[in-house]
């Protein structure tokens, strides 16, 4: 009854890491993913990494089971009920076209037809007030119509119920009653900040995916008790905190991005281990790369989330893991364009057919292509699934690509690559110098099944020395889950002025103390109603801030100092800090209040590897091969090292390999790698 | 240059020749290409985030971008469409202006002349020049629009001295440092003054981050690698815009249509007419049939003329293309003689300049209809519909001013599907509205009643139009209200068939009950506390015979309240029967009607 377990199912595979408190040892288990009966991944799974149920003491689970419903529209029949005058508030949108010169251009696509969305007369002033009551009689009117419609869930948007809630909870009352098996969701139990389009989506996708996700997770909780499972079910959410299942039930877009939040929590939790407080985390997988920033230590959030990408996606307005994608993964396609121009990604062979490598019928030369011909991966090496990787397709398929360009193929597979880390380093810019961070401050940590091997040149075009490869890269994201607290976040939006550091309007200042311990109990009293059991209760406080003037608005780590003066002086940091800019003499305004109450779990020691010398051991070296890292030097003969036999202390100097199951770290010339106590691969990166 | 009649105002540069030798591989190409783009990227990321005013923010009424030595597009972050053309214009106006050596590093010049960037006096451009090695090889440059620059605050104005600040092409930094005594000359003569500064610093940030980010790419791979990759791309570019002009058969088009009028002459049309020649890989766009330029502000410059043809274009020819730069645009010849409405000179009044130049763009499309049936688009609302109330708050003696929209339309069905609802118009992309709930938190004279679509306003088609939107807004205090909604006789037009949608509209709903109806969209009236004005704006035009729309398309729309019964039996030709809430098909009446 000793092990914690963190399962993680992703779109090709199901990872599982366990913990023995007693031994303190981690085993790790893979499986392919189950689409028709996710839940089945996570018994397979277990099963890989050699668990017995009954062993099991505490399970954390994050899934994409709620943005694949999003994504492929499975989800529930669902009706939405608005303000008398706001019907088309979800259709109409923001109105805006980013595609600006393209003629088939399309807007978001509501997931509630316009049929099952009603109209209540009801309405609040943006102060709360009641300006007209709830029309309750036309309220069960619209609930039986809806009961009639064969609706399976409703949301409820109604302005400016992020100030007062009491319609929305009156309606919320009569829905319940004359639609008892629907979901229900109001939009101010999931998102209780302005912007009612926004809230609207939010509170929409939630009812939209609540009764197939609450399903699934009191399917899982019980087939766990009746295999033998006495353990807590915990939930991973965007917000880089577990939750219990009734929450996530209630909150289920909560789980959109469980996966690389996962991620970022390990990267934060090895910050601690190694003593660096700014990191980059940097995930590349096979269709896509992903970066988040994190800043003394603390978990990244977003205030605003697109499903699906913002040109055409849905907003959700939760606290939400703060990450940039970019199409660049190992199955990102090399394609040229009419005039000959190359392009690589965002379009993906994706896991099925694959890289032409993969010797499933792909054709078209991808990132995993390149990397076979320069030799960054062996022809002939062992994948997941018991493939090798074909050479003879990947020179194929980067040959006819070459002959397309007139340049060899050594050129064109390292040009691949070089594009594809230059797009790479551009998101990471979007995280980083867009917000006035310079990325050579940070230390760079480098996960998911293809980050390790492109590391370096992404390093390179940043200029940052420090990269970290953590044990187990490829699993990672399940790993961080281990390290996880439970945590409640809310955002209230009520706009007030603070004022100047020398001119603080007093009754803001005397406001805002009482607000946030408000919004703290509410988070702590949450956390202490759930069923996941936790030590320690902390709160973090922060502002959405803006200058008087201004619409838009920065997060503020609301500061040690107390007071509303240490606060505008932190707001003018942060802002001019971010763009530049800032104005200390102007007043400053407050948007939002943030608060997370974080209770913490027990976590893992993470465990120690054997201390070597600086020679690494004669078996860590497996072999070599010649590699190319610039076409113009050609081959270079590379040492290649097995990494489960590398010991703490030992070095490395490039160019090498080093390879895992997994995953392979590659170290161009001039970058050299040092294995720290946990076996972390510590990169110093080549000028 | 892509214009035969109005004089370039581009001077020689002391540009550095790129040496032939370092022209990059098509992969160091591509990895420029992208940098470039990011740079464009991170600049509007920063002037978007750090602006003061929402037209910037919300609106995004701002174009950031990088030019070479001559004042060619490199790259432009958008922002405004319509601006495509502004920023270069304006910077080889700068560089004519000051010559050769006249400007130096870290000098940031500084322009809102209307004639110079086609487009009212609020657009302020600034300009910062990227130096390397000792040699100028880049701009860096900022438009944005401020939200009040002086000037005349209601009614129409007729000439450009009514329409507040105009500052010539000035440097407001010399060598890095701010002229204090220009900037308090600004300052004095907005009604913002704080606003104003908060966007001028806002856009200074954005232009330095574009001159560091370049210098960098410069330093890295050299200034020769980076102008050839810089001619690459504009070759690039301009071979994939020939490649589609080809593809077009060679002929003369022309297109109609009318704007209301110029708020001085009301009920007087104003035509837009538009020719389009295609001769093999080269597409010409001939203006000079516009009408001449008119009393009231309706008037755009020549550089406003250029953009909207240029936008037709490079929707026809390379939408989606980033980075949009002067190569796409090399095939297209404009001819645009002074003196038309889109090509105004001094003094016309030019404060609603963005109005006229949406109807030339949809004239292009109109007139390619026949021979680009799969690429064009039908008619759509064009209309920014933009009301401003304004006056003293009666409850708090505080003076105000509310702008209401914009509100988002119907645009056009084409060959392959209906149009988008509720979505900017082409002079604007990447534009929200402003949410009731942040409207009514920061303007509480101000409540929103009603937001939503237009039944039966997206023109009928095998391929139905977008439709527009209603917005009704109450005042909660007495105030005056102007509205500058154009297109409120010549309806979106449809295509191949496909029928016009419902017009452009503003209305007044007293507080007693009674509704005043206005002749057009040009209202200057007093409102009263507990008055509605309701701004309806149009759809588009229908794509294709309505009547070989399939049946269960036309019930779905009733169903959903698109269109109402009545328009699906008579545009459609499709019974459409309720059944208590529901609704159902009458398909042996539809077959009748249809057949009739």
């Amino acid at each position: 009854m000793a092990l914690r377990a963190a399962v993680d199912i992703g779109g090709t595979f199901t990872d599982v890491v366990t913990y023995d408190d007693l031994t303190g040892q981690l085993l790790l288990g893979k499986s392919l993913s189950t689409p028709q009966d996710m839940i089945q991944g996570v018994f397979d799974g277990l099963a890989a990494a050699g668990t017995a149920l009954d062993e099991l003491a505490f399970v954390i689970h994050g899934s994409t089971v709620v943005v694949n419903s999003l994504i492929e529209r499975k989800g529930a029949r669902t009706a939405l009920v608005t303000t008398a005058g706001f019907r088309d508030v979800y259709e109409i949108g923001r109105i805006n076209r980013p595609d600006a010169f393209n003629l088939a251009f399309t807007r978001h696509e509501p997931l509630v037809p316009r049929e099952l969305i009603h109209e209540v007369a009801e309405r609040l002033g943006a102060d709360g007030r009641v300006s007209t009551p709830l029309d309750e009689d036309q309220a069960r009117k619209v609930a039986r119509r809806l009961a009639a419609q064969g609706v399976e869930a409703v949301a409820v948007t109604f302005l400016h119920a992020y100030r007062n809630p009491a319609h929305e909870i009156a309606m919320g009352e009569i829905l319940r009653e004359e639609l008892p098996g629907a979901y229900v969701c109001l939009s101010h139990e999931i998102s209780r900040e302005y912007r009612e389009f926004e809230r609207t989506s939010t509170a929409a996708a939630n009812a939209f995916v609540g009764p197939l996700v609450s399903d699934y997770l009191r399917r899982l909780d019980q087939r766990l008790t009746e295999g033998g499972s006495a353990a807590p079910l915990a939930v991973m959410q965007s917000n880089g905190g577990v939750c219990d299942v009734a929450t996530a039930s209630s909150s289920c877009v909560q789980m959109l991005e469980s996966g690389p939040a996962g991620g970022v929590v390990g990267t934060i939790a090895l910050c601690e281990a190694l003593g660096y407080r700014e990191a980059i985390a940097f995930d590349m997988g096979g269709t896509t790369a992903k970066t988040a920033v994190i800043r003394d230590l603390t978990f990244p959030l977003a205030s605003d989330y697109f499903l699906g990408g913002y040109r055409t996606g849905l907003p959700i307005r939760i606290p939400c893991l703060d990450i940039v994608e970019v199409g660049t993964g190992g199955g990102s396609i090399a394609w040229l364009d009419e005039a000959r121009g190359i392009h690589v990604g965002p379009r993906s062979a994706g896991a099925d057919p694959g890289p032409a490598s993969y010797g499933r019928g792909g054709t078209q030369a991808t990132i995993t292509d390149a990397a076979v011909v320069l030799g960054h991966l062996p022809a002939g090496g062992r994948l997941a699934g018991g493939l090798r990787l074909d050479g003879d397709a990947a020179h194929r398929a980067v040959g006819a690509l070459a002959a397309e360009l007139s340049l060899g193929p050594t050129a064109t597979a390292a040009g691949v690559i070089a594009i594809g880390a230059a797009a790479m380093a551009n998101s990471v810019r979007a995280v980083t110098t867009e917000r006035g961070l310079d990325p050579r401050d940070f230390a760079l940590f480098a996960y998911g099944g293809n980050g390790p091997l492109h590391i370096s040149l992404v390093a390179r075009e940043l200029a940052i020395r420090k990269v970290v490869v953590p044990p187990f890269p490829a699993v990672f994201a399940a790993l961080g889950m281990l390290m996880a607290d439970v945590r409640r976040d809310i955002v209230q939006t009520g706009v007030r002025t603070l004022g100047t550091e020398e001119h603080i309007d007093a009754d803001t200042a005397d406001s805002l103390e009482a607000s946030f311990q408000e919004l703290e109990r509410e988070c702590a009293q949450a956390l202490r109603d759930g069923a996941v059991r936790f030590e320690g209760l902390e709160f973090q406080r922060a502002a959405d801030m803006r200058y008087v003037g201004q619409e838009h608005t920065v997060t503020v780590q609301v500061p040690g100092e107390p007071g509303a003066a240490a606060l505008k002086r932190a707001f003018d940091v942060t802002h001019g800090q971010r763009y530049g800019h800032s104005a200390p003499e102007e007043r400053a305004q407050i948007v939002s209040l943030r608060v997370s109450a974080v209770g913490t779990l027990g976590k893992p020691d993470l465990p120690k590897i054997a201390r070597g010398r600086q020679e690494p051991p004669a078996g860590a070296r497996t072999g070599g091969r010649d590699i190319v890292f610039t076409p113009a030097q050609g081959p270079v003969p590379s040492a290649v090292y097995a990494r489960e036999a590398l010991l703490a202390g030992n070095r490395i100097a490039g160019p090498a390999v080093v390879e895992e199951p997994t995953a392979t770290t590659l170290l161009r010339p001039g970058d050299t790698l040092e294995v720290d106590a946990f076996g972390n691969l510590l990169l110093t990166i080549g000028q | 240059m892509d214009d035969t009649t109005v004089p370039a105002a581009a001077a020689p540069q002391d540009a550095a020749a790129p040496d032939p030798a370092a022209a990059p591989d098509p992969i160091t190409a591509e990895i420029i290409r992208a940098s470039l783009v990011s740079i464009t990227d991170e600049m509007k990321t920063n002037l978007m985030r750090t602006a003061y005013n929402l037209i910037i923010y919300e609106a995004q009424d701002f174009t950031v971008g990088l030019f070479d030595a001559n004042g060619d597009t490199i790259s432009v972050g958008l922002g405004l469409p319509m601006f495509v053309g502004g920023l270069s214009d304006a910077i080889k106006a700068k560089i004519a202006f000051y010559g050769p050596g006249g400007i130096k590093p870290g000098d940031i010049l500084l322009t809102n002349d209307a004639y110079i960037m086609g487009s009212h006096l609020n657009h302020m451009i600034f300009t910062l020049p990227v130096f390397h090695e000792g040699r100028l090889v880049a701009f860096a440059a900022s438009m944005a629009h401020w939200l009040d620059v002086g000037g005349l605050l209601g009614g129409t104005t007729t000439d450009i001295f009514a329409e507040g600040l105009q500052i010539p092409i000035v440097k407001l930094f010399k060598e890095g440092v701010q002229d204090d005594e220009l900037t308090r000359l600004i300052a004095t003569n907005v009604r913002f003054p704080d606003l104003a500064m908060g966007d001028l610093r806002a856009q200074v940030a954005a232009i330095r981050t574009g001159e560091t980010r370049m210098r960098t790419l410069l330093e890295r791979y050299g200034a020769g690698t980076v102008q050839a990759g810089v001619t690459g791309l504009f070759d690039h570019s301009e071979e994939l815009a020939r490649q589609a002009v080809r593809d077009i058969p060679d002929g003369d088009y022309r297109a109609e249509a009318f704007m209301d009028d110029d708020g001085v002459h009301t009920g007087t049309p104003v035509p837009i007419r538009v020719r389009v020649v295609v001769e093999g890989d080269t597409m010409t766009i001939d203006l000079s049939e516009m009408s001449p330029q008119v009393a009231g502000y309706f008037n755009s410059g020549a550089t406003a003329g250029r953009s909207a043809a240029q936008v037709a274009f490079t929707c026809l020819t390379s939408p989606g293309r980033r980075p949009i730069n002067s190569g796409s645009v090399r095939p297209l010849k404009v001819l645009l003689p002074p003196g038309t409405v889109v090509s105004a000179t001094k003094p016309a009044a030019m404060r609603w300049w963005m109005t006229y130049p949406m109807t030339v763009v949809d004239c292009v499309f109109r007139a390619l209809a026949e021979v680009l049936p799969d690429a064009v688009i039908a008619g759509h609302y064009a209309d920014l519909g933009m009301t401003h109330s304004y006056g003293v708050d009666d409850r708090t003696g505080q003076f105000f001013q509310f702008f209401g929209g914009p509100q988002g339309g119907g645009w056009g069905a084409t060959s392959r599907a209906d149009g988008q609802s509720a979505t900017i118009c082409i002079n604007d992309g990447d534009t929200h509205n402003a949410p009731a709930e942040v409207i009514e938190a920061k303007y509480p004279m101000v409540t929103v009643e009603e937001y939503a679509l237009r039944e039966d306003s997206g023109g009928a088609g095998r391929n139905r139009g977008g439709l527009g939107t209603r917005i009704r807004v109450r005042m909660n205090t007495s105030a005056r209200l102007d509205s500058w909604i154009e297109r409120t006789s010549c309806a979106p037009w449809g295509l191949a068939g496909g029928r016009d949608a419902l017009a452009n509209r503003i209305s007044v709903e007293r507080a007693d009950g009674e509704v005043v109806d206005f002749r057009n969209g040009k209202v200057g009236t007093r409102l009263s506390a507990g008055d509605c004005h309701v701004v309806e704006l149009g759809g588009g035009g229908g794509y294709g015979d309505p009547y070989e729309r399939p049946a269960a398309r036309v019930l779905a729309d009733v169903r959903a309240g698109y269109v109402s019964p009545a328009a699906a039996r008579d545009s459609y030709g499709v019974v459409v029967v309720a059944d208590g809430e529901a609704f159902r098909l009458d398909e042996a009446a539809t077959a009748r009607l249809r057949e009739a």
